[in-house]
Formats: structure tokens, C-alpha cells, sequence
């Protein structure tokens, strides 16, 4: 379970490397894909854009004899590229505010808990997603693609071409902020 | 080891870096081991909440609101601009160089305004200008040559 867990958040990278149809691979990814684009912008329409630019460019290149050997990682590192270029582009994000605290908790259900965990749940989802957005966008990134798509530390360090301390240095940071929302640092 | 371990250690560990020391301290030490846990719940629990939560359209929508020092920083980059075009009266050096020009030029701005709005004669050849020295050519006649035979420098 938890290596189908870690395969699933690795984005199949192996599974990816046999031939697919291209219908396989857009099901394959898309989900994941959109997700990556949502936490590294931070915006669902805007993370919904660059989603369709991404699966576009994995249909051109599809189209192409050369494939990458891994899929899932091809389009991770395209959807980075992409989400830079859409926050460079982005000027507004200098000039307007994101109104990160009206991030409902009801947005965040959690299943399978008693109602009063629920509850307790509930705020801390609400609380984590606040101060993630609340990051800095390398933070946010770093600790997206470390944790939530399984990238190795190295591998993170070498996609934002920066160092491992780097790296370590952001998610500690990154950690700590976490830790902070949830009551465990004081 | 003595003591505990300092927060950036136990994340070094939760890494899969430290010493052998350090990692035996963490087994041995129950309150190095609630920091240590409290630390990998924090990164699973956002990673998870990430993973899973719907994370929502901008809450706010397009109604982000405009930051008040933005706004204060718009305002005195407008004034700044109008005192610069507008320049300090009676001291043209402050105001931009091409606008001085204009005003400190009014022969200029004379001669302009006789070629775009001179009435009809003063807009008609005029007797050394080119079109009757290319008449005369065309008549036969040599306009250029001086009576003493030299060349009119008009005519180069």
C-alpha cells in the first residue's frame, strides 16, 4: 500500500517509461499534473491554463519518435517550467493581495473521523493550506515537489537548479512554518 | 551525547542524514523522539492536506484587494510624473529636455509654423529654387553657368 502510495505520488515515473497511448498518459497525469500547477500557483484558474499548455506540449511531443524515458517525470519538469513562466508573467501578483485567509475549512473534509475529529481536522487543514500559500513561492515549490509528488532531495535540488542545502534549508523552513500552524511550536 | 538535539539536527535525521550518535540519542531520548515525531506529522499532514484537499478557486476570487502601500506608491509616482512634466514655473531648466527645447526655441517654433501654414505664395518656388533651373535645362538654356563662365554653387 505504501509503495503504491509513493509510486502513485512519484507520478508512475516507471510505469510511464513503457510505451503508452497518448490518452493513456493524459489519464494518467492530468490529475497530477493539475494539482502540481495548483500548489506551485496557487490559483485554480490560472493552474487550470497552464494544466491544458502542459497536456498540449505532452501531445506534441507524443507526436515526436524521441520519448523521454520517464513521462511522469518529463511533465513535472515541463509544469514547473510552465507555473515559472506563468508567475513571471504574472505582475498582478505584485500588485494585488492574495487573500489566502479565506480559505474555508469547510473546503476540506476529511473523511473516515468522528465528528469532533472532524472538527479538529477541519481547522488544521484549513490552517496548513493558509500558511503553504503563505510561503515563499521557492518554498512552496520545494516542499510540493518533495513531499506531495515524492521527489528525492537531489532530484528537487537538480529540477530548480539549486543546491541540496538549498533545498533542506526551505523545506526546514517550510517545516517549521507547519509545525507552527499545528500547535507544535511554541 | 549530552542533551538534546537542536532542531535542525532532528530534521537532518528526518532526512536520513545524522551521525550514529545522533540517532541513538534519538532512540534513547522520549522527548527528542515527540520533536522528532511532532516534525515528520507537521511535513505528512500538509503534504496529505495538500495531496487530498480541494484546494479552492482563490477563496476571494478575483476580488483580491489592492494593497494600501500600492496605492500610496501609485499616488507619488502620478505626482512625481506631473511635476516632472509640468516642471518648476519660471525655471525651464527643471522641466524635460525636448519640452525646454520647444520653449526656449521660438525661432524655431516660428519657422515651423511658416512651413505648415504658409499661404499659397509664399509656398511657390521660389526664383533660385530648383524648378527653375530644371526648366530652363529642360528649355535648352544653361541657368548654372555664370556670365563669366563660371559654375553657380547653387546649382550643386
Amino acid at each position: 500500500m505504501a509503495l503504491a502510495t509513493e509510486q502513485h505520488r512519484r507520478g508512475d515515473r516507471d510505469a510511464a517509461a513503457a510505451p503508452a497511448g497518448y490518452d493513456d498518459l493524459y489519464r494518467t497525469h492530468r490529475a497530477r499534473v493539475r494539482r502540481l500547477c495548483r500548489l506551485l500557483l496557487g490559483d485554480a484558474d490560472e493552474a487550470e491554463d497552464v494544466t491544458q499548455e502542459v497536456l498540449l506540449k505532452l501531445l506534441e511531443r507524443w507526436r515526436t519518435p524521441e520519448h523521454p524515458d520517464s513521462w511522469g517525470a518529463w511533465l513535472t519538469r515541463v509544469a514547473v517550467n510552465a507555473c515559472h513562466r506563468r508567475r513571471r508573467s504574472l505582475w498582478r501578483r505584485w500588485w494585488w493581495s492574495a487573500a489566502v485567509d479565506d480559505f474555508r475549512e469547510a473546503d476540506f473534509p476529511s473523511p473516515d473521523a468522528t465528528p469532533e475529529e472532524d472538527a479538529v481536522s477541519r481547522q488544521q487543514r484549513g490552517r496548513l493550506v493558509a500558511v503553504y500559500h503563505r510561503l515563499s513561492l521557492r518554498q512552496r515549490e520545494v516542499f510540493a515537489l518533495r513531499h506531495v509528488e515524492g521527489w528525492s532531495t537531489q532530484e528537487v535540488a537538480d529540477l530548480l537548479g539549486i543546491t541540496t542545502g538549498s533545498v533542506k534549508l526551505h523545506l526546514f523552513r517550510a517545516n517549521r512554518a507547519f509545525r507552527k500552524a499545528l500547535g507544535a511550536l511554541r | 551525547m549530552n542533551g538534546c538535539l537542536r532542531e535542525r539536527t532532528l530534521f537532518l535525521l528526518s532526512e536520513g542524514e545524522g551521525s550514529a550518535a545522533e540517532r541513538a540519542h534519538l532512540g534513547a531520548c522520549p522527548r527528542c523522539a515527540a520533536r522528532y515525531e511532532d516534525m515528520t506529522r507537521a511535513s505528512a499532514l500538509a503534504a496529505r492536506v495538500l495531496e487530498e484537499g480541494p484546494l479552492p478557486a482563490r477563496a476571494a476570487g478575483r476580488e483580491a484587494t489592492l494593497r494600501p502601500w500600492s496605492i500610496a506608491a501609485a499616488l507619488a509616482a502620478g505626482l512625481v510624473l506631473a511635476l516632472v512634466w509640468r516642471g518648476v514655473p519660471g525655471d525651464p531648466s527643471r522641466r524635460p529636455a525636448a519640452l525646454a527645447e520647444d520653449t526656449s526655441d521660438p525661432q524655431g517654433l516660428y519657422l515651423m509654423s511658416r512651413v505648415l501654414f504658409a499661404p499659397e505664395a509664399e509656398s511657390a518656388p521660389a526664383p533660385d529654387s530648383d524648378g527653375v533651373y530644371l526648366e530652363a535645362a529642360l528649355s535648352g538654356e544653361s541657368p548654372c553657368e555664370t556670365e563669366r563662365g563660371g559654375w553657380d554653387p547653387r546649382c550643386q
